[in-house]
């Protein structure tokens, strides 16, 4: 594999991976799968191997989710991946789709302007001008290819894709087939097919689900890390990974200060204080750890390239100001309401407290 | 043992054990059945087989002398013990009870109290919660001493045992092994074997009540020695699973007398009271609790694993159409197949609650929370309310009702008569506290006729007093709040401040608890209404609470009630509101801002009964703003500047510049009439009685021009239409004086000679007697 390539699809990055466990995987394995069920599960959440090997966790959280996950497959039923942004929903579905079907590219990338022709198939206008219809000039749609083949079709966003649009899925959920009426045929879907889709909780009002569609889909949320711990080790982390891949010249920031951002995402999110005395408001925001990483990569960058290099609240106070209100009047209330009540009574966050009240 | 003693070890509440238990006891029908239960309590078993004692029921024991302390010993369709009693009382077969006698273990609960009284005193609410007795689970988990989570050794003696067999906690590696499978053959050969191995071997916490452990069981053992020696060849021993070996033990007769002797006891009554599944969970507190008591009765009454799992999925099915939720057939297939699918993907031969509660969450509920947590209150809980006949003896409640009537001298008569309550005096605010903690409880022996505040000053209560025999129903219903008065309207009104969703609501059961003077539940609401302030986005509201918590601060004092942590409360919904009530207020049409016009006068008034300088102060920040934003409701920024104008932070010059600002030729009329209105604030005195508003307003009103004039005369007559006639009448005379003649006449000096004159006659005419 060229290590040119920016970034790898999931099967060629953890082929060694995927190798290792398919040695020791003597389960019982639905139709066209490349793993067992339970082999799959094992590789998205590590583990140690009988033979000794090590498989990385690709999600950290909750293993049950990804045993729902799982056997929503393996009923060939199709999953909705649903959660806030930066919950990994399109990592697991990679990486689900990788393991099960050793392929994770029949991706449809689902937007406003998706078309009905990228879901089910599209034409070569040459061949059909020249030919009229035939096979020959049908161009199949990532999906239609992941029925012949029997493997997992993926589909990002699917609440941004039109609801017409969204529509044309029922058929295949349903009867497993894809009607092609220009030619009097169709495509029936070999054993071993599914769809995992992906949403955002916060899109439900572009294009939400019909509820016959909704019905076909078994749902798996994704919930935002459910300690404060955990949630500072993804942060730590990815900062060191980005800071590095970024070249930025600052220190990487101290546990600490990570530590303060963290909690003051979880509280405004959760709408309550981590000791779980006292309840908040919470602003529109997502406030999701991907926004807290680059809170914090934009205050590096800062304090880099225009600070002594060292990571101070003030260089953060700007970053933060903006991933929490986002709606200028309601989010503002609320964002004073947090600081007068919660961050002016904690003593040792009295720099904070400044840094964030000159931003105001 | 060999020689025709069976000992079953169950879990509590188990309903697999249950059925194997029933099965086994038809089986081998024993001739005395031993139930750990407390000892000496068995001629309540004659109400066994009565139709009217229907499950949920707790055997509750108290102290005669103390109510307050009491133990109970709850039961479910599904508990084996129930099940065991009902066998034998219709077999005819004799039951004993074998754990120690209920007056033994409140004799403990008091020596427990005693030990921490001055560590730590517990909140009343979870005083029913630490029933020393509880029958405790077949691995008395709520038992051990200290819990510390960093410790590595498991608080649950199962816990190794699930571990061994790769589950997460001990709770669901014994539903799976026990109570969800069918019906297992040798279940209670395993179970015995498996505690035998624990008891010797598992590293285990170590225990508080280590000494009282030993003197149950050696209770038990002896209780059936003596069951042999009266001669019954078979016997059934029903105990917790952890009881198993040491009731097989080989011990002495006199080494357990030994133990036994001298033990110290308390007088001790028992009854049945009625029960509720919630009560029988974990979350109540209850020691032996269980997390899901309806799914245990599901189990109970759906005994095959085939159907069982599609049988709860329908009953989900009927909650969820009931609250108009979808949910088809289908949902019911697919769902089924996913739990099923989870089973084999865990490795279980059938899908437990976790497969289920997962899949109807991933298909039925489209991954949302709300409908789970209608299931699993509706469902995995379950509402059952068990009920008990007329005949079974008194409850501690009822007791501590009578004792408290008695001491009050206030008799239940069915006829109704007047009370005067003068609080002021210690037995008649005991009287208040009493009748106000009955209402709580929903027991409406007294009716509260006239508003003390309002007729005879802060000081009275007028009651109803009429005493209705269902009285005596409600007091057996609502004895599972607790066994006192204080404890159990605590609990009542902690439970109802969990479940009330508005402001208000919360601001007058504040009110309430602080009449009826519960001081616990004074904490638990507080914190409500502190929670739900911080999260409600209104702040009128807000402000719409804050008159009924200004009461209670300013007349708080009479009932002695606590008022610091009142006025902590109110200062941060105070706080809160300011922070908001400008966005509140902009932009508001007719009704809604007369009725804002309503909170924010209310909360003006409720400000200034709490008589604080910061509060004071923040609440007039906040009218600033609201006075002074462009774009506002102009009747509630002419009532803003109203009231600043009164409270002396305007000043005449201010006031008069926003005056001429907002009645200027450039205003819409509309729109200054009603700034008007709001500043005006219904009230003529300002003007009549104040030099500041009316040369304003007159100043303004002369300096209009002919054709604004005309165009604003129609909507100020709206205002000043509202004011009494008298008011407008004298209005009328003062518009009539030529400017600066009041003032004159104000300074006239009068003789006090001929004013001295008239002063005789007129005591006279007023009664008041010569010389004072």
């Amino acid at each position: 594999m060229s290590t040119a390539v920016l970034r790898q699809h999931a099967e060629h990055q953890f082929a060694e991976e995927l190798d290792a466990i398919k040695k020791v995987d003597n389960r019982q394995r639905p139709a066209n799968w490349h793993l067992s069920p339970w082999a799959v599960v094992t590789y998205l959440m590590g583990g140690r191997l009988d033979n000794g090997f090590e498989v990385s966790a690709k999600y950290i959280g909750n293993a049950r989710l990804m045993e729902i996950a799982v056997a929503t497959l393996a009923t060939d039923r199709a999953l909705l991946l649903f959660g806030v942004p930066g919950t990994a929903k399109s990592w697991v579905s990679e990486h689900l789709a990788a393991a099960i079907s050793g392929d994770s590219t029949l991706l449809v990338q689902g937007t406003a302007g998706t078309s009905e022709e990228q879901i089910r198939y599209g034409w070569n206008y040459a061949q059909l001008l020249a030919n009229g219809p035939s096979e020959k000039a049908l161009v199949a749609s990532p999906l239609m290819q992941a029925m012949r083949l029997g493997k997992i079709a993926r589909i990002e966003e699917l609440t941004r894709i039109p609801a017409d649009v969204q529509d044309s899925l029922i058929t295949v959920l349903s009867e497993k087939t894809l009607p092609i009426p220009e030619l009097g045929s169709e495509v029936q879907a070999t054993r071993g097919f599914s769809v995992i889709a992906t949403a955002n909780n916060r899109d439900k009002g572009v294009n939400e689900l019909s509820s016959a569609l909704k019905r076909r889909f078994n749902t798996v949320i994704l919930p935002v890390p459910s300690s404060e711990a955990e949630e500072i080790s993804i942060v730590v982390k990815r900062v060191a990974e980005l800071g590095r891949a970024l070249e930025l010249p600052a220190e990487p920031p101290a546990l600490k200060e990570v530590a303060r951002i963290v909690r003051i995402f979880r509280e405004l999110r959760n709408g309550q204080t981590e000791d779980g005395k006292a309840k908040l408001k919470s602003p529109s925001a997502t406030l999701s750890t991907a926004e807290v990483i680059s809170v914090i990569n934009n205050g590096m960058a800062l304090a880099g390239h225009f600070g002594d290099g060292v990571l101070r609240p003030a260089d953060m106070a700007s970053g933060m100001l903006g991933a929490v209100v986002k709606d200028p009047v309601q989010d503002q209330v609320v964002w004073n309401e947090y600081l007068e009540t919660v961050v002016k009574e904690r003593s040792e966050w009295k720099d904070l407290y400044r840094a964030f009240r000159e931003h105001a | 043992m060999s020689d025709g003693v069976s000992i079953y070890g169950i879990r509590h509440h188990g309903p697999g054990c249950a059925r194997s238990l029933l099965k086994a006891l038809q089986a081998a029908p024993p001739e005395c059945v031993l139930i750990e239960g407390p000892a000496g309590c068995e001629v309540l078993l004659a109400h066994v087989n009565d139709a009217q004692l229907q499950p949920p029921v707790a055997l509750l024991s108290h102290a005669v002398e103390d109510p307050q302390r009491a133990v109970f010993h709850p039961f479910a369709v599904f508990s084996p013990e129930w099940q065991a009693m009902q066998w034998a009382v219709r077999a005819g077969v004799p039951v004993r009870f074998m754990d120690v006698p209920p007056s033994v273990t409140l004799a403990w609960q008091r020596q427990a109290k005693a030990a921490s009284e001055d560590s730590a005193p517990s909140a009343p609410t979870t005083e029913e919660g630490d029933d020393v007795a509880a029958p405790e689970i077949g691995d008395d988990a709520a038992r051990v001493a200290t819990p510390d989570a960093s410790d590595d050794v498991p608080h649950d003696p199962l816990d190794w045992l699930a571990r061994a067999a790769g589950y997460e906690d001990g709770e669901s590696w014994w539903n799976h092994m026990v109570e969800e499978r069918g019906d297992g053959e040798g279940l209670f050969e395993a179970i015995a074997q498996a505690m035998t191995e624990l008891r010797e071997n598992a590293q285990l916490k170590t225990r508080l009540d280590a000494g009282q452990e030993a003197i149950r069981e050696a209770h038990m053992r002896s209780v059936l020695r003596e069951t042999r020696q009266q001669g019954y060849q078979r016997i059934a021993v029903i105990c917790g699973a952890w009881h198993v070996p040491a009731i097989a033990a080989k011990t002495t007769a006199a080494a357990d007398q030994r133990l036994l002797k001298g033990l110290e006891k308390l007088k001790a009554q028992t009854t049945w009271v009625p029960w509720t599944y919630r009560h029988l969970s974990m979350r109540s507190g209850y020691g032996a609790g269980i997390a899901s008591p309806g799914w245990y009765d599901h189990l109970w009454h759906n005994g095959g694993a085939d159907i069982r799992a599609v049988a709860w999925f329908a009953r989900i099915a009927h909650l969820l159409r009931e609250h108009e939720l979808d949910c088809s057939s289908a949902h019911l297939i697919e769902a089924s197949r996913l739990a099923d699918t989870l089973a084999a993907l865990r490795q279980r031969p059938a899908p437990g609650l976790d497969e289920l509660n997962e899949a109807t969450r991933s298909v039925i509920c489209n991954g949302d929370d709300a409908p789970m947590r209608l299931i699993a209150e509706r469902l995995m809980l379950g509402d059952a309310l068990g009920s008990v006949p007329s005949s079974v003896p008194t409850v501690p409640l009822q007791r501590d009702l009578e004792a408290q009537q008695k001491r009050l001298r206030l008799k239940p008569e069915a006829l109704s008569r007047k009370l005067d309550l003068d609080l002021r005096n210690g037995t008649d605010l005991q009287r208040s506290h009493l009748l106000h903690r009955l209402n709580l409880l929903g027991i409406g022996w007294g009716g509260q006729t006239v508003s003390g505040r309002s007729a005879r000053g802060t000081f009275h209560e007028v009651w109803d007093l009429a005493w209705e025999p269902h009285y005596e129903v409600e007091l057996i219903v609502a004895s599972r709040y607790g066994h006192t008065l204080e404890l159990a309207a605590t609990a009542c009104a902690v439970e109802r401040a969990g479940k009330a969703d508005r402001l208000p609501e919360l601001a007058a059961l504040i009110d309430r608890v602080l009449l009826a003077h519960l001081s616990g539940a004074v904490q638990a609401v507080a914190a409500q209404l502190e929670a739900r302030a911080a999260t409600d986005a209104d702040p009128l509201a807000l402000l719409g609470a804050l008159p009924a918590l200004a009461n209670v601060y300013r007349y708080g004092n009479v009932r002695k009630t606590d008022v610091a942590q009142v006025a902590h409360l109110f200062d941060g919904m105070l706080l809160r509101a300011g922070l908001g009530l400008p966005l509140a207020l902009a932009d508001l049409d007719g009704e809604a801002a007369e009725a804002a016009r309503t909170v924010v006068l209310g909360a003006d008034r409720a400000v200034e009964l709490r008589q604080g300088e910061a509060q004071t102060q923040a609440w007039q920040r906040a009218l600033r703003v609201v006075a002074l934003a462009e774009g506002g409701t102009p009747l509630l920024r002419g009532l803003g500047t109203r009231l600043l104008l009164d409270a002396g932070v305007f000043s005449t010059d201010e006031a008069a510049q926003q005056i001429s600002l907002n009645l200027s030729a450039g205003a819409e009329p509309l729109q200054s009439a009603q700034w008007l209105d709001g500043f005006l604030n219904r009230n003529a005195a300002v003007l009549l009685h104040g030099d500041v508003v009316w040369p304003l307003i007159d100043a303004w009103i002369c300096g209009l021009q002919d054709e604004h004039f005309m165009r604003v005369v129609p909507l100020v007559r709206r205002s000043f239409a509202q004011f009494e006639a008298a008011d407008r009448r004298d209005l009328s005379l003062r518009v009539k004086q030529p400017a600066g003649q009041r003032a004159a006449a104000a300074s006239v000096t009068w003789d006090a000679a001929r004013a001295n004159r008239a002063l005789p006659m007129l005591r006279e005419l007023l009664g008041i007697a010569d010389g004072r």
